[in-house]
């Protein structure tokens, strides 16, 4: 097997890439755990968030210059229309959804018995039907 | 798709080694142009009707497969920055395909990406309006009166939540997948969002809810050498249809998130990690206290060994926690995802899960 590993370049490189990973993974994984890095990251991400917010901003202003609906009216109309859409999933599922999903399959299912342990009772037919009477 | 069979064979000889990478190699390239003309590979194609939907919540019903099922139904609750699909990836790495095999019924509640004016959902309305709504719904479609809960990391979180404050309600069993309780034990997300430095409230007043970016950003810190080695696995992986297929329905899902509504994201930074009240038992949720001792019903909790988003440092106090009498800690090979769901999971995982689950279904 280490003949094999030492003649194949390519599984060469493979355990090299694994080795790669998990240390670049301890190393980085160490510096980022570090007060310094967060402070760096937290600046980040209010920078970000900052940006985010402004360019939204100033875009919003470019739209209505320009008539147009901004990215919030445009989703403001998709989440109208998705309450929409809810409202009639929720009435065309009651209406006729569970009669349509309620197949009557009896619920007396019972897990495969254990090799060695103690059979259990079949369940009688009588059970059966009930439970499909009931499912109906 | 194919495959050439003699790339997949082991190398014998010099000879024969050059000649399987000189294969490798073309097949590289004409599958590489593939890989970047084709779409990704169909993911959540399990058939299920969508019975209930209200914003961001969604609950879905998956149509049974066998002529028999299990009494009591299983609900999966997913976690609410991630797409429910990674437990229906593909025929043979679906978890949901395989409990409608052995003959569960099988709701899941999955989450629509929150719109701004859903910034204000806490994790109040997580545990005391959606979880409720779905087993509420499930009670009434199945006329059976306990369900089973299965949740997978926050969605665990929920779920364990949930569960302490309805102790005596509709739950019969509760399952858990790598989820977190000692929020201290989540080392990275810990100091990064230590509250000497991050300031919570400026970042969720600026944005409203926050962007998938910022969170697949955050987990890929995690393990910041992953993503170059993974990439450069997959050029060496091209050949592989299976590998491809994949590595991107995976690699899909991860950067799949969604945005997640800024107060419940408030609400987790401050209680849950600054505070952590969670496994303190002095959350407060709608005015009553979430006292984990309170859990009675049957739990399992299944940890992964190599899970570097959930270290077993955070996870670990769930079971000794809860006041169930019939509760079990599996400590299994695998990572965050890989412990619940694809080829791995199959074999490695879900026997157990259906084992422990379904002596507790009648």
């Amino acid at each position: 097997m280490n003949d094999r590993k030492l003649q194949d370049p390519m599984e060469f490189f493979r355990n090299m890439l694994t080795n790669f990973q998990e240390s670049g993974n301890t190393i980085l994984g160490q510096t980022m755990r570090t007060e310094e890095f967060t402070r760096l990251l937290q600046g980040a991400w209010q920078l970000s968030a900052f940006s985010e917010k402004a360019v939204g901003a100033v875009m919003e202003q470019c739209l209505a210059q320009m008539h147009l609906p901004s990215r919030a009216e445009v989703a403001e109309l998709g989440a109208r229309l998705q309450r929409i859409e809810d409202m009639l999933n929720q009435l065309v599922s009651e209406r006729f959804g569970a009669r349509a999903r309620r197949t009557g399959l009896p619920r007396t299912r019972r897990p495969p018995p254990v090799a060695g342990a103690e059979q259990p009772k079949p369940v009688a037919k009588k059970a059966r039907r009930r439970a499909r009477r009931a499912a109906r | 798709m194919t495959d050439s069979s003699s790339a997949t064979k082991p190398p014998a000889s010099v000879g024969e080694l050059v000649a399987t990478e000189v294969e490798r190699a073309i097949l590289r390239n004409i599958k590489g142009l593939t890989y970047f003309a084709s779409a990704a590979p169909a993911v959540g194609q399990t058939p299920k009707d969508r019975v209930r939907s209200q914003g961001t919540y969604v609950l879905y019903h998956y149509r049974p497969v066998t002529r028999e099922l299990y009494r009591v139904p299983v609900l999966i609750v997913m976690a609410p920055s991630n797409r429910g699909y990674v437990f229906d990836l593909a025929p043979g790495q679906s978890l949901v395909e395989f409990l409608l095999k052995q003959g569960y019924d099988v709701y899941m509640i999955d989450w629509n990406a929150p719109r701004a004016d859903e910034k204000s959902i806490r994790i109040e309305d997580y545990v005391l309006r959606f979880v409720p709504d779905a087993i509420d719904f499930i009670c009434k479609d199945t006329r059976v009166h306990d369900v089973t809960v299965l949740g997978y990391c926050m969605g665990g979180v929920l779920s364990v939540i949930y569960a302490a404050l309805q102790a005596g309600g509709p739950l019969k069993n509760l399952i858990c997948i790598a989820t977190p309780v000692d929020f201290s034990g989540m080392t990275h997300f810990h100091t990064w969002t230590d509250r000497r430095h991050f300031d919570v409230d400026r970042l969720v007043d600026s944005v409203g809810n926050i962007p998938p970016t910022f969170l697949v950003e955050m987990f890929r810190m995690i393990r910041p050498a992953d993503r170059l080695a993974m990439r450069i696995r997959l050029i060496d992986n091209l050949w592989n249809d299976e590998y491809v297929a994949a590595f991107r329905r995976f690699d899909g899902w991860a950067t799949d998130m969604l945005p997640l509504p800024g107060e419940y994201f408030r609400e987790s930074i401050k209680e849950l990690f600054w505070e952590g009240r969670l496994v303190g038992n002095t959350l407060r949720i709608g005015g009553r206290r979430v006292d984990l001792r309170k859990i009675k019903i049957p739990l399992l909790h299944v940890i992964a060994d190599r899970d570097h988003f959930v270290p077993y440092e955070a996870s670990r106090r769930l079971v000794e926690s809860v006041g169930s009498r019939s509760k079990l800690e599996l400590v299994l090979n695998g990572g965050h995802v890989s412990v619940m769901a694809g080829v791995g999971a199959a074999k490695r995982v879900w026997p157990r899960l259906d084992q422990w689950l379904g002596e507790r279904s009648t």
